[in-house]
């Protein structure tokens, strides 16, 4: 009977800080004397920056027997969950505040998904991934329903959880399929193989559900339906961290899923898998571009863009297919999470500052198109600035971080041989280029319509954005640092 | 040694050449709209005095040692791709060294003028426009500066982005938005090419560095085979004319070549002189600088030379005809500059790196002289570009007419051969003699290029004297020429400094194996050595008669555009009669003349290119190009809106089938 | 009397189909890859087990197909009832009488309440109006023979049911060492559920 070590608890330290947090915000509602509720947000950054710095120092390993495995990869898989968390955290104090609406329990949901994301990039086990996708997803469902003014967000919460439950009830039959074929749900035995000859029909079905079941969290073609709906109606703080958080996580275990899939169905090249897995990644491509083109509404704009650039994470998740350039692909992956998670939360955030304060039941049709936009150069040249370099970080524009993790994927995609696709996802992103552009020149070109206002700002937001900003600046200018971190990272999966 | 102690002062000051323009932006950006007019002014001239103070101090570097200083500025890494390390790092050899001058020098000439060319815009529009300029000198510094790929295509982009918000300046109305997507659309294909050229170029050398690349190339022969990587099996003038290829794809996008030069012309019809110019004198260069820098891996794919060399001769002779229809006054030097650049392409694309080069610089001197002119003209004309309603402005603007003048004689080289004649000459003689690569495998590219751009230049001489023609001389034919101004002092003084250089840049060009013969040659010989020796270009023994034929062939095309649309004025025979006596039958007889060329040249060059501009332009791509990217990505975003109504049991069952295929395709295999 | 008509001759159809694959599923499909030695007559635990498994399958489909909300919640007692007669079946114990316990006796009696106790649930007989009958064959027919052709075709590793005997020691001794981990987690599951259900039923949030 295997026995817990003082080693394997600490290596969950991270998940447990960020659960603790949770508890800790929950309770901070109950001892609330004023109505002053400020420092939630910080104690919020304040646990999100100890469990990143404790996934810094965590002793690489597996624990639990192998069900979890606390390595450089989930290390940066926790700072990118709790670096997302933090702005996140910032951006919704801002906006809460705005409309009354900031409680503790918002901030412990966040700190609980967190907790899930981050044990989501240590699972090495289907079942621990299941447990740790269910923690994460309630948590996001509840955050999704936040504010229940107007129809929208009802309605986005709904579809959300009625279609999570759907790709939870495929990712677990899948699991039970793999479970039947190889007699263990750990990743390391699903690699070996069936356990009899003959099995493999099984464990690709079942692979294929699990697959599933994570492509809709990841929000690929078509498992993407639920994207826009649910990322326009939830409360703009919320979608930020629910674009960016949820995909990070969920890319770190579907790379690990698809790695222990290559393996169990006996190599790259001639199977099944990466053909599936390249379909979807051009279809998220495609539909993803074409369908942000004609939005008017930014939310609506931003939500497709990111199914898109799951389409291109996706990508670098089938080159880490071919073991030469593996290291290379889930490298570029994880830089490409990084940097999309300080330019999705600063764009949303930005788009956060300029909506209606939302009194109830006031829910304007045009709540986010582009005519809010502007103009705002003229009155909020900074908050236009910031917008502008989200924007171009979006498109893959130097010297930004989107276009080092664009080159990054695309080429791994070409060393893999993916030439095609390659070609498609440098196509594509220069049709993104075209709606994150226009969004540019209503900022800077278009003159402000009468009397609108010029949107909340806080000390707190401003903070988040000049983070934001840095973030993406930085990583594209010295990316060294954090892209050598993501190749160490990447360098211990196999 | 007291060069090197300024050579190690020179070399981390390059940065400079980039930072200081980018604070301008930076700060005319954020604060420009408190700080006044004045002050917005005073920064962003002041950042570019300042800049050119810097590129010439680091241009007089590069003359020490025997085959010339290269100063580095290296930096840190930037990102790394597998083996590969990207980093920032700074380059600048004797032809970085010559683009930066004239970046900097020209484009503080043009802050200069609109300074005051802008002066009627609100205190947030003028600082913006500023803003826009200083982030353009930025990136296209970093563009020329960059010592590696990468660091090139982000100085690209970046032109691309403030291209993009100098056309969009002004925009309100529909078609000037649609200038600015056409511009945006073809400029996204040409990147696309470049980027194959970066990845194939990565893929084939694990590096983007220009020193490195050099040194590698250098080893490599044409005929090797590649034995790993995405190019495994190919020979590698296969592989490298694939790389050349894209980037020549991309330099058709940035420097308005066949097929993707429509974005040019209307881009600089669209919001001021000052934006076209800066498109002119120095963004569109930036193809030309690219093949340029990258001559040593051109040489090694001739098929890439050949294309070059065509496609410029074709792009020089085909926008030269287009340019004879059109009155307004900023189209035709907007399709002049479209031609010119086509003789740019012939030169580098035939092995004549230093003279297309060279025709970049002087050309960027008189071609900024006549936008800026021209600026001056719209500006004494209220606003009116049209030609047919100006004339006669030799008398109300001196000195706007005096600089005119001298830069179309420095583009035609029209009675005196300045500048402009020596550089094209040189690439014309260059394409009909030079023996090198290219010319042993695709025999017939030279003269074919020397004919189409003997043509093309005929017609430059031809449309440019009838716009001078048309604009300052004989009467004025409308109230508004008649009471045409002068300009202000900012105004004109530029004007005459780009004149003057137009006059000087001659000495850079002059043939012939003496002092001062071949001097930029001679000069930028150490940066295209390795392409040269590549490409196996043999010295071409001078003869004159080319040079000879070039210059009455600009003589009689210039002096056949003079008379055909001064010299049927009342006012100018006389002087006519004065300076061609030979013409003189042509004016007197006005009437027939008048008829036949109207009959003979006029009319069918008129059909020929209204429907070129008609067909090329606007029919394939405007409707089909522009147009029709975006109707086809709406039309299809369209129908999969269907599928998102938003019902929930639909997606649940668009889910489910997907599964169901998915599953169908992988068990269908046999479950591998 | 015609839309009672045209109702019973739609699950006539339906059951037809239905009956119509699985015939020719075990006539013709199974035969040929079940060992030929197995041709065995049934024996009457193989008959319980086949009426139970037929229970929670026309639960389902009740729960799927029935326009009453009402009904749809019997059709899940059935389908939640038969579910735990197959853990049974696998001698597991304490599954099935958690499984009557949590699902029948908690869940679906709260979910009994609710309906009861909304307002005019009687009026509401929307159930699956948008995606047709056609879709759900599509779907069904895209989906359901494929899996039941890899549970068939697939050699599954089989082990004879051991006797009955008291699982929970064991139970309770796996999550505490083997699954310890996912077993532990899952109590920040219920309590982020928790929280979450709370969130959701709140009044609507306004400034204090």
């Amino acid at each position: 009977m295997p026995t817990v070590s003082s080693q394997d608890v600490l290596a969950l330290a991270p998940v447990a800080i960020l659960a603790l947090g949770g508890i800790a915000l929950l309770l901070s509602e109950v001892f609330l004397t004023s109505g002053k509720r400020g420092y939630q947000a910080f104690l919020t950054v304040l646990f999100a920056a100890t469990a990143g710095l404790t996934a810094f120092g965590a002793t690489p390993g597996k624990v639990f027997a192998g069900q979890a495995t606390a390595d450089a990869f989930s290390a940066f898989v926790t700072i990118t969950v709790s670096f997302g968390l933090a702005l996140a955290a910032l951006v919704s104090a801002s906006w809460l505040d705005a409309r009354g609406a900031e409680r503790g329990e918002f901030y412990a949901l966040s700190l609980f998904a967190a907790s899930g994301m981050s044990l989501l990039g240590m699972a090495s086990d289907l079942l621990v991934a299941f447990v740790a996708i269910e923690i994460m997803s309630l948590s996001t469902y509840a955050l999704a329903a936040w504010m229940r003014r107007g129809k929208k967000p009802a309605e986005a919460a709904f579809k959300y959880f009625i279609l999570g439950a759907f790709s939870s009830a495929l990712l677990l039959y899948g699991t039970s399929l793999v479970f039947g074929a190889t007699g263990s749900t750990l990743l390391s035995d699903v690699a070996r193989g069936p356990l009899q000859a003959g099995g493999s029909a099984l464990l690709s079905a079942g692979l294929v559900l699990v697959a599933a079941g994570l492509a809709f969290k990841v929000a690929a073609v078509p498992f993407h339906v639920w994207t826009p709906d649910v990322y326009e109606g939830a409360p703009t703080p919320v979608t930020a961290f629910m674009a960016a958080g949820v995909k990070t996580a969920a890319f770190a275990i579907l790379a690990r899923t698809v790695l222990a899939a290559y393996a169990a169905t006996g190599g790259a090249a001639d199977s099944a898998f990466p053909r599936v897995l390249a379909v979807l990644a051009l279809l998220t491509m495609l539909v993803g571009n074409l369908f942000a083109v004609p939005q008017r509404s930014v939310k609506r704009m931003l939500a497709y863009s990111s199914i898109a650039h799951a389409g291109y994470l996706l990508l670098g998740v089938l080159a880490a297919g071919l073991p030469a350039v593996r290291e290379r692909a889930l490298s570029g992956v994880l830089f490409y999470l990084a940097s999309y998670t300080a330019s999705a939360i600063g764009a949303f955030a930005v788009v956060g500052a300029l909506e209606s304060n939302g009194q109830p039941g006031d829910e304007p049709a045009d709540a986010w198109d582009l005519e809010r936009l502007a103009g705002l150069s003229r009155r909020r040249p900074l908050l236009a600035f910031a917008m502008t370099v989200f924007m171009l970080s979006l498109a893959g524009v130097p010297p930004t971080a989107g276009f080092v993790a664009k080159l990054l994927v695309f080429q791994a995609a070409v060393g893999a041989q993916y030439l095609a696709l390659a070609v498609v996802g440098v196509l594509t992103s220069a049709l993104g280029a075209y709606y994150y552009l226009r969004v540019v020149v209503y900022m800077y070109m278009r003159p402000a319509a009468e009397g609108e206002p010029a949107g909340v700002t806080s000390p707190v937001l401003s903070v988040a954005l000049a983070v934001a900003v840095a973030a993406v600046v930085v990583l594209g200018i010295g990316s060294e640092p954090v892209a050598s971190l993501a190749r160490a990272a990447a360098a211990v999966v196999r | 040694m007291a060069h090197s102690d300024a050579i190690q002062v020179a070399q981390p000051l390059l940065w400079a050449l980039i930072l200081l323009p980018a604070a301008g932006a930076l700060v005319n950006g954020f604060f420009g709209r408190r700080l006044g007019k004045g002050n917005v002014a005073l920064i962003a001239v002041g950042v570019m005095v300042a800049a050119f103070a810097v590129a010439v101090f680091a241009f007089f570097q590069l003359f020490h040692g025997e085959h010339g200083t290269v100063l580095r500025a290296p930096g840190d890494v930037w990102f790394r791709v597998g083996n590969t390390s990207v980093s920032f790092g700074l380059l600048f050899d004797r032809l970085s060294g010559t683009l930066s001058l004239v970046v900097t020098g020209v484009g503080a000439l043009i802050h200069v003028y609109s300074t005051s060319y802008m002066s009627h815009e609100d205190d947030f529009g003028y600082a913006r426009f500023l803003t826009y300029l200083n982030l353009f000198v930025a990136a296209m510094m970093t563009l020329v500066l960059g010592d590696n790929l990468a660091l090139t295509f982000m100085g690209w982009e970046g032109v691309g982005l403030a291209s993009y918000l100098l056309i969009g300046f002004w925009y309100t109305d529909k078609q000037k938005a649609f200038c600015g997507r056409k511009a945006f659309i073809t400029n996204r294909v040409g990147d696309f090419g470049f980027l194959i050229g970066f990845f194939a170029v990565l893929s084939l050398f694990g590096t983007g560095d220009y020193a490195q690349l050099t040194q590698m190339a250098g080893k490599l022969q044409g005929g090797q085979l590649i034995a790993t990587g995405p190019f495994a099996g190919w020979t590698v003038t296969a592989a490298l004319t694939l790389a050349t290829l894209g980037f020549f794809v991309g330099c058709t996008g940035k420097s308005a070549q066949l097929p993707l030069y429509v974005w040019l012309p209307d881009a600089m019809a669209g919001p001021t002189p000052v934006s076209a110019l800066i498109h002119a004198a120095t963004m569109v260069t930036a193809g030309v600088y690219l093949v340029a820098r990258t001559s040593f891996l051109f040489a090694l794919a001739p098929a890439s030379m050949a294309v070059v060399t065509t496609v410029g001769a074709a792009t020089a002779l085909f926008s030269a005809l287009i340019a004879f229809a059109q009155y307004d006054i900023k189209k035709v030097l907007a399709y002049s500059t479209v031609s010119q650049l086509g003789f740019m392409f012939i030169g580098v694309g035939s092995g004549a790196y230093f003279a297309g080069v060279l025709h970049l610089v002087t050309h960027a001197f008189f071609k900024a002289c006549l936008f800026l002119g021209a600026g001056s003209v719209m500006h004494g004309m209220h606003e009116d570009t049209d030609i047919r309603n100006m004339g006669g402005l030799r008398k109300k603007m001196p000195w706007t007419h005096l600089t005119f003048l001298v830069s179309t004689i420095a583009i035609t080289g029209f009675v005196v051969p300045l500048s402009g004649f020596f550089s094209k000459d040189a690439i014309l003689a260059n394409a009909l003699f030079a023996h090198n690569a290219m010319s042993d495998a695709y025999p017939w590219v030279g003269p074919l290029a020397y004919v189409l751009g003997s043509l093309a230049a005929a017609g430059t001489a031809f449309y440019m004297m009838r716009l001078y023609a048309l604009t300052f001389a004989g009467e004025p034919r409308t109230e508004a020429a008649r009471h045409a101004h002068e300009s202000s002092p900012v105004m004109w003084v530029p004007l005459a400094v780009l004149a003057f250089l137009a006059v000087v840049a001659a000495v850079l060009g002059l043939p012939g194996n003496w002092a001062l013969g071949e001097l930029f040659g001679r000069f930028t010989h150490p940066v295209f050595a390795q392409a040269i020796a590549t490409a196996h270009v043999e010295e071409h023994a001078a003869t004159a008669w080319p040079f000879i034929v070039a210059w009455l062939v600009a003589l009689v095309a210039g002096g056949l555009g003079y008379a055909m649309f001064a010299g049927n004025l009342k006012s100018i025979p006389a002087r006519f009669v004065e300076v061609f006596p030979a013409l003189t039958r042509f004016a007197q007889d006005k009437f027939r003349v008048d008829e036949l060329y109207q009959w003979l040249i006029i009319r069918p060059l008129q059909v020929i290119s209204r429907f070129l501009w008609k067909v090329g332009d606007a029919l394939l791509i405007d409707g089909l190009l522009v147009n029709g990217t975006a109707r086809a990505a709406m039309a299809f975003a369209r129908l999969f809106r269907t599928l998102q109504n938003g019902d929930v049991q639909r997606y649940a069952a668009l889910m489910a089938v997907a599964v169901g295929v998915i599953l169908w395709t992988v068990l269908g295999r046999g479950g591998n | 009397m015609n839309r009672t008509f045209s109702k019973l001759a739609l699950w006539a159809f339906l059951a037809l189909l239905v009956a119509l694959f699985l015939g020719y599923f075990i006539t013709r499909v199974l035969p040929d890859y079940l060992p030929a030695g197995r041709a065995v007559p049934p024996r009457l635990g193989d008959l319980v087990f086949y009426a139970c498994a037929a229970a929670t399958v026309a639960g389902a489909a009740g729960v799927a197909f029935s326009r009453n909300i009402v009904w749809s919640c019997i059709g899940l007692l059935i389908a939640l009832l038969g579910t735990a007669a197959l853990y049974v079946f696998l001698s597991a114990d304490f599954l099935a009488v958690a499984q009557l316990l949590v699902y029948i006796g908690g869940v679906l009696v709260l979910i009994l309440f609710a309906v009861m106790l909304t307002n005019r649930i009687g009026e509401v007989n929307v159930s699956n109006q948008s995606l047709g009958l056609g879709g759900g064959l599509a779907v069904f027919a895209a989906v359901a023979p494929l899996l039941m052709l890899v549970a068939v075709l697939v050699p599954w590793p089989v082990r004879p049911p051991g006797p009955m005997a008291p699982t929970t020691a064991r139970i309770g001794d796996e999550f505490l060492s083997t699954w310890l981990l996912p077993f532990e987690v899952a109590s920040v599951v219920l309590l982020a559920t928790l929280v979450g259900a709370v969130v959701m039923a709140r009044k609507e949030l306004k400034a204090d």
